[in-house]
């Protein structure tokens, strides 16, 4: 039993080498987690890095606005005298937020049913695909703007109707996994036993259908991100004077001439969380694919 | 015998060519300058631009109600016109008028001589069928003829008109919108589609020639019979595109591509007063910005102390400077200046937080306590709005209240307005400007008491009988005894004011960047952003 364990830790050891290899071997990966890190920091500490957390907080001095990006307001000061900085600080946690709320929730609704259709087939199965492609077969980003439209504009809806959008493509991918998971030797064997199908599905079927899943998941942090921003930017997210990457885009476009930076951070800002997003998906992917894995060993 | 040779004689030797080439090269170069026509005199273009799109909304005379007027007022005219500078009403298609003592029988006489853009002739007959078609077609602004019960053809110049109730109807008559007679033959006969393809039946200095609805582009065209007469200096014809983009139309006026632009972003606005190709004109205007609070329970807003607090702690001259850049000011009651019922004496609301924290106090929520988030709703879009909405946030939340903010369409907006009590807005962000040069419309349609199912505007839920009386009075001695009226509309406004059933924000002040050459160019404020293009010419320096 000992030695059982002794050997688990081991492998698991080996694992963890393994993945700091790869994350080492592609700078790019590495790129993507110290960015988001840094993020995850930023968000964390928004309130103690901020110059001005009040003007991320709602308070307004229109007499100091438009003025140029400087010591002061590293990131200048938008239409209504607020440092943009410390705005785009702030928006991190806003974006965090709903990133990883969104992509958990349609983890939540995607994965359950993927895996359940994969592994009990039949009548059931056909529903929950068939169902899957009617959502598929609206464009994501429209979807989400209807729902946004009929519940009114608020973040809380903005991640909701992303999340109805966006569920299917885990079903989908859950379902794969599953239907060539239920054919393996383990899980007939556990149907052998007698063990309770529930039992099969959440214990056996689901932990082993999540990586391939989890690797799409946090790529579409980065997607996610990029779609509640256009929410935002239509109006349909974020109300003011909430600091979120996507309005203040949104509301600065309308100065882009006279005053570039009110759009042009938040802008970048968006970017450069997105790409993070995206960098670590990828390399997440490159350390759980099995023949990347191969190759190395 | 030998064989007699001729020499080959050639048709045409070398020099004859040359000749005849000469005379060919003569002759054609003479033709050309004596058949010559003779050159056209060059046309004067005017280009006018329009920051936004879907403009022109309404092209049937007897629906419009918007921003079509920008170019239909230059294409149809009114019996009376509103004299911005001397603030009277003038003779326009109507050459004199007179009013029975009791205010219920207007007589107009008619301008001889006037031609319809069709032809056919204007008289008391085409005046009388425009204006009952306009009443019984009840679309766009034709209520103004509310008051009208019948309308006589005295003779072929002279028409009556027998009110309902007495009412101004010289005023009624200046309307921007659905007050202009038309050609009843050519109505008749195209009917009401005819007017949307782009055609009009006005008798005013130009006629539409063209309206591209793709493009956003009306072509107009001087018309020739204009009874006004032409000097020369006119236009001959003019361009009016609708551009959605601010920033392609302030490069367009830069370049000189465009003469005038009906508004730009303040921000291009000071950018620009550095060029010296363009001019900055402002005037004063009849549209004012306010906040409607909702004073019937369940909203918090029903304490009229706590309307009172909340008023005191609007930051006004901020508002005035920094989101109009200085192109508003304050305004005095609900009636803007220029107009009947206006008065400088009204009392205003100061920004006051130590006021406000106390009227707050008294109405039983010390430094806000108890009191739940006020619900401020305005258009979403509206850039205005939406910078007073976060400064007003900011200001309420010093004194412990807080202000939630909804961005919503018209439409929805609207909705929630005339919806269930419970789930209404305490404040509403509202813009106003009248469709006749009269007071009334703003005291009727805001503050009126209203059926909880008529409502459309009275979104401050407003019920006092009184005020309602007493605009209702004032509105009918209008046409006798305007200083009584004025009077009257004061007394109502400071009901309002001491009721604090409205934020009395800013009056806007017009401002139309223009190329420094373009002359003559006037705001009316009885014509809300309408182009005066027959006063309006090009001088090179």
């Amino acid at each position: 039993m000992l030695k059982c364990l002794k050997e688990k830790r081991i492998a698991q050891l080996k694992e963890l080498q393994l993945a700091l290899h790869l994350i080492k071997k592609g700078p790019l990966t590495l790129t993507g987690l110290i960015i988001m890190g840094l993020l995850i920091l930023v968000a964390i500490f928004a309130p103690y890095i901020a110059p001005y957390p009040q003007d991320a907080l709602g308070a307004a001095s229109p007499e100091n606005k438009f003025e140029l990006p400087s010591r002061e307001h590293l990131f200048g000061t938008d239409e209504l005298g607020r440092d943009i900085f410390s705005r785009v600080l702030f928006g991190t946690r806003i974006s965090f937020k709903i990133a990883i709320v969104v992509v958990l929730l349609a983890l939540l609704i995607g994965l359950p049913l993927g895996v359940i259709g994969g592994f009990l087939g039949g009548k059931i199965d056909e529903l929950i695909m068939r169902l899957t492609d009617i959502f598929l077969s609206f464009p994501s980003v429209l979807l989400a703007l209807i729902i946004c439209v009929i519940l009114g504009p608020s973040i809380d809806n903005v991640m909701i109707a992303i999340a109805i959008s966006w569920w299917p493509w885990y079903t989908r991918i859950a379902h794969a996994q599953a239907v060539s998971i239920r054919e393996r030797p383990f899980i007939e064997a556990a149907k052998a036993v007698g063990i309770s199908k529930t039992k099969i599905i959440f214990r056996h079927i689901m932990p082993n259908s999540l990586t391939p899943v989890l690797v799409q998941a946090t790529m579409d942090l980065g997607s996610v991100l990029l779609t509640s921003s256009a929410l935002s930017f239509l109006g349909l997210g974020a109300q003011p004077p909430q600091p979120e990457w996507g309005l203040m885009t949104y509301i600065g476009h309308g100065y882009l001439f006279t005053s570039w930076w009110c759009s042009t951070f938040p802008g970048l800002a968006i970017f450069v969380a997105a790409l993070a997003f995206n960098l670590l998906g990828d390399g997440l992917r490159d350390v759980l694919d099995p023949r990347t894995r191969r190759l190395l060993r | 015998m030998s064989k007699k040779v001729f020499p080959q004689k050639k048709a045409v030797t070398k020099i004859q060519a040359v000749i005849i080439a000469v005379i060919i090269v003569v002759a054609v170069v003479l033709g050309w300058f004596l058949i010559k026509p003779p050159a056209p005199a060059e046309e004067k273009v005017g280009v006018f631009a329009w920051v936004g799109s879907d403009v022109w909304v309404f092209w049937d005379p007897g629906e419009t109600f918007s921003n079509e007027i920008s170019i239909l007022n230059s294409v149809y005219e009114g019996l009376t016109h509103w004299d911005s500078v001397s603030k009277t009403v003038k003779p326009l298609l109507a050459t004199s008028w007179s009013v029975s003592e009791d205010v219920m029988h207007w007589t107009f006489h008619l301008r001889e001589g006037v031609k319809f853009h069709c032809g056919h002739k204007f008289n008391a007959s085409t005046v009388k069928y425009s204006i009952e078609r306009n009443i019984e077609g009840g679309k766009g602004a034709s209520y103004i003829w509310a008051c009208v019960d019948n309308i006589e053809i005295l003779d072929e110049y002279t028409v009556r008109f027998n009110l309902q109730y007495p009412a101004p109807l010289d005023v009624i008559a200046c309307a921007g919108y659905c007050s202009h007679p038309y050609c009843p033959i050519c109505t008749e006969e195209h009917g009401h589609d005819w007017f949307y393809e782009g055609h009009d039946l006005g008798t005013g200095p130009y006629y539409v020639e063209k309206y591209d609805k793709a493009e956003e582009l009306v072509v107009l065209r001087k018309f020739d019979d204009y009874w006004g007469g032409w000097t020369g200096k006119e236009f001959d014809k003019v361009l009016m595109y609708a551009i959605p983009a601010a920033s392609t139309v302030r490069m367009m006026l830069e370049n000189g591509e465009v003469f005038l632009v009906d508004h730009l972003p303040f921000e291009m606005v000071k950018d620009m007063e550095k060029n010296p190709k363009i001019r900055i004109q402002t005037a004063p205007s009849w549209q004012n910005m306010f906040g409607l609070l909702n004073t019937q329970e369940p909203s918090p807003l029903s304490n009229k102390l706590l309307r009172k607090a909340i008023s005191y702690a609007v930051p006004y001259e901020v508002c005035c400077s920094e989101i109009r850049y200085g192109y508003a000011t304050q305004s005095h009651g609900i009636i803007p200046a220029g107009i009947l019922g206006h008065s400088d004496t009204l009392p205003q609301y100061n920004y006051n937080l130590t006021k406000a924290r106390e009227l707050l106090a008294q109405a039983g929520y010390p430094d806000g306590e108890d009191l739940e988030p006020l619900v401020l709703t305005y258009n979403a879009g509206d850039e205005d709005e939406r910078k007073f909405a976060e400064i007003y946030k900011a200001e309420l939340a010093k004194i412990g209240v807080t202000l939630d903010i909804k961005a919503m369409t018209w439409t929805a907006q609207m909705a929630k307005a005339a919806g269930p009590p419970e789930e209404r807005q305490d404040i509403f962000l509202f813009y106003w400007w009248p469709d006749y040069p009269d007071p009334y419309s703003w005291m009727l349609s805001m503050f009126h008491s209203v059926a909880p199912e008529d409502i459309v505007f009275e979104c401050a839920y407003y019920d006092n009988p009184y005020y309602d009386d007493l605009i209702d009075e004032a509105y009918k001695v209008t046409g006798i005894d305007p200083a009584k009226a004025q009077e009257m509309y004061e007394e109502a406004q400071r009901i309002l004011i001491e009721d604090a059933a409205a934020l009395f924000i800013y009056d806007w002040t017009y401002v139309r960047p223009m190329r420094v050459e373009l002359k003559g160019y006037i705001d009316n404020p009885a014509y809300p952003n309408a182009f005066n293009l027959y006063d309006m010419y090009w001088e090179e320096k």
